[in-house]
């Protein structure tokens, strides 16, 4: 079991909420964040979970940095008095003892898309010439010079597992002392790219995402930005921590899971072995549930197969979409906010719950007091990790 | 945080190993142009759709791995680039300029960082975790940091593939990498004797490089992706290498015999 890894400070801005108290409610009230609204010069067909305009627009951010991710990171990083939560962090432990590991898919290729519609002989415009911006690392330096992290800042980028796989690799930075702290986030933005990328595989879905319906027709994608401050700090007993983490590869497909979901029943049993955690003892768990065919069949028959009946199942994206990149914060969110709240979220849209899943997909959110959640996420390239959090309020 | 580094590959337009690599640089960089790796370790199917990123930083992977005498099945795996494939990106972000925006499939799943690595597990079998991480200029800093606390946390032994592309498109403007190239390590938890690597955090910035070899720094300074050759010049020598990680902190690496 990890014994070291709190999470002091947490927040989420996606389409359901800024904010996480706005998130929590929208769960509770089963209101989702999902639009048919078209997105800016895109005809492609498909309902969206977008952060609205004016909250990402509000921001002044310095033109060096400037691209939609960025502005979304800015927004959700002034929520719920996160950055203060890492101001103090610093103030205890000295600015190069806290570290950042960031999750994002999409980084902020919107920007390099908009600059190649300015491009001036196969080269990029001054407005656009931004060194960093056009890189993977451009949203954990964004966020890392805003938040003032004089500790090392990296980027993980392994498409929809991307910020579940933050968490893993900060609890290893506080196990191992490189750090005393680490801010861990996940920050993906809506942009061509993924509407015609994720459509050129026929995976968007025309009408609102029904994760695990019998009748599901694929993904709505969404955005995201959230984040999490985890402490090696055994002054502290009470308050939420990550109890365990599991990574696994399918070595089978880069864009189709594996038929027996051979890598994701590993990421979840060796997530359960490092918890010191049975099946039976995980009292809610947050599936990745995208909506196509192929994620809820497989997730579903090995999730069947590997939790009881007691178990609470269900899926989350029905209010938020496909957050991709930032799906893994995303949904590790929820279930703290599902602890600290005592619910259990249901599955929004879905109306004939999935034969993979035996049926037993959780629709309506309930009151529920737990002790332990647990969320999957799964990426193109077979890329799997599962999180397990647990713990009381402080 | 001691670890240690049990074989290397390497793979770039002018050398196919580390040998040939000290060859072609004594030689004052003549040569011939290599071609592109087979990858006959992919199935014939995939392999026509990998890009030319995942061909170099498997080549160099597998190279390691037989130099450590090491499963490439069973191994971790952290997979490192600035950039990476500015091809795939340039030829994507092309499409979305023009009015009907068509995306090829495969160019799509070949576009997410990940890519090489999704390659590398599927044609090794491998099921164990793996990663991809970047850091911008520091990015083979933010592999050793991912790869070195994977090792010592969880007591396995890990590979690092670090890798870039040359070529011309609007990214060069950004980041002028002149060559392909893809190094690779297997590292695994010091034991109590032996050669080590020695990672840790120094406030300040890293000092000023010492030109050991101009042709070497020369090298780097074309190709940026190429700093894990720094790392190997300091094993060689038992010196020490290091790189910015912020504003105000490095990670410095001190390999030696002890």
């Amino acid at each position: 079991m990890l014994h070291d890894c709190h999470i002091t400070a947490y927040t989420l801005t996606c389409a359901s909420g800024t904010g996480r108290d706005a998130v929590t409610e929208s769960l509770q009230a089963g209101n989702s964040g999902l639009s048919a609204k078209p997105w800016p010069n895109s005809d492609v067909d498909t309902w969206l979970g977008r952060v609205s305009n004016n909250a990402i627009e509000s921001f002044a951010i310095e033109r060096v940095w400037e691209s939609r991710n960025n502005r979304l990171a800015a927004l959700g990083l002034a929520q719920d008095g996160f950055s203060d939560a890492v101001a103090d962090a610093i103030q205890q432990f000295g600015s190069g003892r806290v570290g950042l590991i960031l999750g994002t898919s999409t980084s902020s290729i919107d920007r390099t898309e908009t600059a190649y519609l300015n491009l001036e002989g196969g080269h990029f415009t001054a407005e656009y010439l931004q060194p960093l911006i056009h890189t993977p690392h451009s949203t954990a330096a964004f966020v890392q010079s805003q938040l003032g992290i004089g500790g090392p800042a990296i980027t993980v980028s392994t498409a929809c597992s991307s910020s579940a796989k933050a968490f893993a690799s900060g609890a290893r930075w506080l196990e191992n002392g490189l750090v005393d702290a680490v801010v861990i986030g996940g920050v993906d933005s809506i942009c061509l790219s993924v509407i015609y990328g994720f459509h050129s595989l026929q995976l968007l879905s025309e009408d609102i995402c029904k994760p695990f319906d019998e009748n599901r027709s694929g993904i709505n994608l969404g955005e995201a930005a959230g984040f999490a401050l985890l402490q090696k700090q055994s002054a502290l007993t009470r308050g939420y921590r990550l109890l365990g983490y599991g990574e696994s590869t399918d070595a089978w497909h880069m864009s189709t899971p594996h038929p027996e979901g051979l890598g994701a029943k590993l990421a979840m049993q060796k997530a359960l072995s490092m918890a010191g955690l049975k099946p039976a003892e995980v009292d809610y768990l947050n599936l990745h549930g995208t909506g196509t065919r192929a994620n809820d069949n497989i997730e579903g028959l090995v999730c069947a197969d590997l939790f009881p009946e007691h178990t609470t199942i269900s899926a989350t994206k029905g209010w938020t979409g496909h957050t991709l990149g930032a799906a893994g914060i995303t949904e590790a969110i929820i279930c703290l906010e599902a602890l600290r709240n005592g619910f259990a979220p249901g599955t929004l849209n879905t109306e004939e719950p999935s034969t993979a899943l035996e049926r037993r997909l959780s629709r309506a959110t309930k009151t529920q007091a737990m002790n332990t959640a647990m969320t999957n996420s799964f990426g193109f390239g077979g890329n799997n990790c599962s999180l397990i959090f647990g713990g009381q309020p402080q | 945080m001691r670890l240690k580094v049990s074989g290397i590959g390497l793979w770039s337009s002018v050398a196919t190993s580390m040998e040939e690599f000290h060859e072609w640089l004594a030689s004052g960089g003549d040569g011939v142009e290599r071609s592109l790796p087979a990858c006959e370790m992919i199935p014939a199917a995939e392999r026509r759709r990998m890009p030319k990123t995942a061909k170099l930083a498997l080549q160099a992977a597998q190279d390691a791995c037989a130099a450590a005498g090491t499963d490439p099945s069973s191994i971790a795996s952290v997979f490192s680039s600035i950039i990476a494939d500015t091809e795939t990106t340039d030829q994507i972000c092309s499409a979305l300029a023009k009015p009907n925006k068509f995306l090829s499939p495969t160019k799509f799943h070949n576009s997410v960082q990940n890519a090489a690595a999704g390659y590398w597990a599927i044609g090794t079998q491998n099921h164990e975790p793996c990663s991809y991480v970047a850091g911008g200029l520091s990015s083979f800093a933010a592999a050793l940091m991912e790869l070195g606390t994977q090792c010592l946390t969880e007591q396995r032994k890990g590979l690092l593939v670090s890798y870039e592309m040359g070529g011309k498109t609007p990214f060069t403007d950004i980041l002028s990498q002149e060559e392909d190239f893809a190094c690779a390590l297997v590292l695994e938890p010091a034991a109590n004797s032996g050669p080590v690597i020695n990672m840790k955090l120094v406030a300040g910035s890293p000092p000023p490089e010492v030109a050991s070899n101009n042709e070497l720094q020369n090298y780097i300074n074309k190709n940026p992706g190429a700093a894990g050759l720094e790392l190997f010049a300091a094993m060689a020598t038992g010196g020490s290498c290091g790189w910015p990680v912020s504003a105000t902190s490095w990670l410095e690496v001190s390999c030696s015999d002890a």
